[in-house]
């Protein structure tokens, strides 16, 4: 707005305005504008509870949410170390597992050593130890290798330490080729008999009576030695050694 | 929410959360020195089968501007499987006959010898392999180059050599990306593998972090705080264009390739907590990989693109976790020490690299996936930012050394370290890039 010289001519007139105004405000009862003010005033202080309660719920409701806050943050950072335990633990077990398993196999291949394996010598089947077969296998090594006195004494070893052994028979066998071998007879005999004694089913059974025959014509027993030649052949017709009797005894007369 | 450190729960998600080493950089700010000083190769270790070769001068390098001869011979000391056969005062070129017996009898099992001279557009470079023992021709190779190429030939040429004799690909003529902070001013270098022939690729006052090559070893993700956040950019090496990928709300950082190039895994902490996110490499919509109770970070791919490892504090401090690389279930991967940061896969897959912190210090780990056997390979204590050369058979890796900041390279077994150092003040963040084409 512009100062001009009609200025103050609306001042005047906007004075003039308000005691009009003022005038009219009069035309009101006093009682009527007292209860107004009453009234509003009520209004006022209701308000003002309210919102004091308003203050008072929000700042609770404020109090509570940072409580809950700073829980939830707790319950975060024990959830992560559990989490972070949980991990270490399952871990843990996996390796013990692993572990196990390694000691287990391990186990088994120590076991193993101990552990009868089936073999089959001399056409019988059975199971034996894994040290009496290879003390066995010793033993015939060093009959094979012509060394007699100490397949003797390797063979008569074995079957004193492992006399229920399946090998028995064949390691006597053996042992009385070694004697007679040595011409060692007397205990060639023995063993051969026993052959017989024992297991006249024996693979090597028609042999060992053979070998007994071969002993006794060593010895000069002529009487004996055809006796058992006689005797094998009726025991194992059908033996070779069968054959090799019958020439014997042609030869004895 | 840096690929630097792990960050603290309690840290702002967009203040840049600096190793301390960033602290003791203003405090120790080196005099300066050249800004492109000659990287020196210091090789330690013993015990290797190290193979004896002859690098003579090559003919008429004395009138090029680079030393093919001693670039080939430096690349070839530092893998740690060569030792060099003094040659000095012997120039010999591709065509020539050499006299096995008189480089045999000076320890030579291998020489190599060759030529520069000006032609073409620029220079043409020629060589030949010789087995000295043997006297027998193992090939050779001529290139015609500009004169800016002649340290990559020479490297070429070393990779030539290398590959000939330990029958393994070699990456002297791959490149590494690194950072450097010198006074208030961070610079992205691309350099060659010796670190030599550093190009700025970028430049800023504000901290410029996790620098990545892309698999086809063309561009660049990095997290740049120039608009005073972090935010991932992918950058073209070539052309310097760059685009912005992950600029949201709160904190955006970590870049990682998937091995397809197409994708990116990053941190966000735009929902809230820093969380592992992937977006597509040429821009869009973020994916939530996973739904966490802690902060996860500094993810990096498998290289079958199968996995996806990362850090994480979910189990109550920082270690290293894998997820499949859609997301679901993330399996727990580090159980030695009580902070393990940094994962790094080696391309073959077999071996992971990631830095502990034990005994306050950072030390960087060696870990033979298949067993989960691991080995510490440094005697440094300030390690960080592991890296694989593409053959898997050095990590590159930055550290403190005798009071220096300095990139070191290292074979896996620790027995063989080079120092790559050089650039003054401050710096880190090595990666190295894939195999060139």
């Amino acid at each position: 707005m512009i100062l001009t010289r009609r200025t103050p001519r609306l001042i005047a007139l906007a004075a003039l305005w308000a005691c009009a105004t003022a005038a009219q405000a009069a035309l009101f009862e006093d009682a009527d504008a007292r209860r107004a003010i009453l009234e509003l005033r009520q209004r006022v202080d209701q308000v003002t509870q309210g919102s004091n309660q308003n203050g008072e719920d929000t700042s609770q409701v404020r109090r509570s949410l940072l409580d809950f806050q700073s829980q939830m943050e707790s319950m975060r950072a024990e959830m992560n170390k559990l989490r972070g335990e949980n991990e270490t633990l399952r871990r843990e077990v996996a390796d013990l597992k692993r572990g196990q398993t390694d000691l287990a196999k391990g186990m088994e291949a120590r076991l193993q050593q101990f552990e009868p394996v089936a073999v089959t010598v001399d056409g019988q089947e059975f199971k034996a130890d894994p040290a009496e077969k290879r003390d066995f296998e010793a033993a015939l090594g060093v009959f094979r290798s012509g060394k007699f006195a100490d397949a003797a004494s390797a063979f008569s070893g074995f079957v004193q330490r492992y006399p229920k052994s399946g090998y028995v028979p064949s390691a006597r066998f053996w042992l009385g080729n070694a004697y007679y071998a040595t011409r060692d007879y007397k205990p060639a005999i023995s063993n051969f008999q026993q052959i017989l004694a024992t297991a006249p089913q024996h693979m090597r059974a028609p042999d060992s009576a053979l070998s007994i025959a071969n002993c006794q014509i060593e010895l000069k027993d002529t009487k004996a030695a055809r006796k058992t030649l006689e005797d094998l052949l009726k025991a194992y017709p059908e033996s070779d050694a069968a054959n090799a009797a019958k020439e014997r005894l042609s030869k004895l007369k | 929410m840096t690929k630097k450190r792990f960050p603290s729960i309690s840290s702002e998600a967009a203040k840049p959360l600096f190793h301390r080493r960033h602290l003791l950089g203003a405090a120790l700010a080196a005099p300066a020195l050249p800004a492109l000083a000659q990287f020196r190769v210091e090789v330690t270790g013993v015990g290797i089968r190290q193979y004896p070769i002859a690098i003579p001068q090559f003919r008429g390098e004395g009138s090029a501007p680079q030393k093919i001869s001693a670039i080939v011979q430096a690349d070839l000391i530092r893998s740690g499987l060569f030792k060099a056969v003094d040659a000095s005062g012997e120039e010999l070129d591709e065509t020539s006959r050499p006299d096995v017996a008189k480089w045999t009898a000076k320890g030579a099992e291998y020489l190599s010898v060759g030529s520069v001279a000006r032609g073409g557009n620029g220079f043409d470079v020629r060589f030949r392999l010789w087995d000295a023992v043997k006297g027998a021709d193992l090939g050779g190779q001529s290139y015609n180059v500009p004169q800016a190429d002649l340290r990559l030939v020479a490297h070429k040429i070393a990779d030539y050599i290398y590959e000939k004799i330990t029958g393994e690909k070699g990456v002297f003529s791959t490149r590494i990306a690194y950072v450097t902070k010198n006074g208030a001013r961070y610079t992205l270098w691309v350099a060659d593998s010796d670190g030599e022939n550093a190009q700025s690729a970028l430049s800023s006052p504000e901290p410029i972090i996790s620098p990545t090559w892309s698999p086809a070893g063309t561009q660049l993700a990095y997290v740049s705080f120039e608009s005073r956040k972090p935010v991932v950019y992918v950058h073209e090496v070539s052309s310097g264009r760059r685009r912005l990928i992950a600029n949201f709300r709160g904190s955006n950082s970590a870049p990682a390739w998937s091995p397809d190039g197409s994708t990116l895994a990053v941190t966000l902490s735009r929902d809230g907590g820093s969380q592992l996110y992937t977006i597509p490499s040429s821009g869009g919509e973020p994916r939530r990989l996973m739904q966490s109770s802690g902060i996860d970070t500094e993810p990096t791919y498998s290289k079958d693109g199968r996995y996806i490892y990362f850090v994480s504090d979910r189990g109550g401090a920082p270690q290293i976790y894998r997820v499949g690389a859609q997301g679901g279930g993330a399996e727990r991967v580090t159980f030695s020490g009580s902070y393990n940061i940094s994962p790094s896969i080696s391309p073959d897959g077999k071996t992971l690299a990631y830095i502990t912190r034990a005994g306050g210090g950072y030390k960087l780990q060696v870990m033979d996936l298949a067993s989960s056997t691991v080995t510490s390979v440094t005697d440094t204590s300030n390690d960080e930012s592991p890296s694989f050369a593409p053959n898997s058979r050095l990590i590159v890796y930055a550290t403190r050394e005798g009071g220096r900041e300095a990139l070191m390279t290292t074979t896996l077994d620790g027995k063989i370290k080079a120092r790559l150092a050089g650039q003054n003040g401050d710096i880190r963040e090595p990666d190295w890039g894939p195999y060139q084409p």
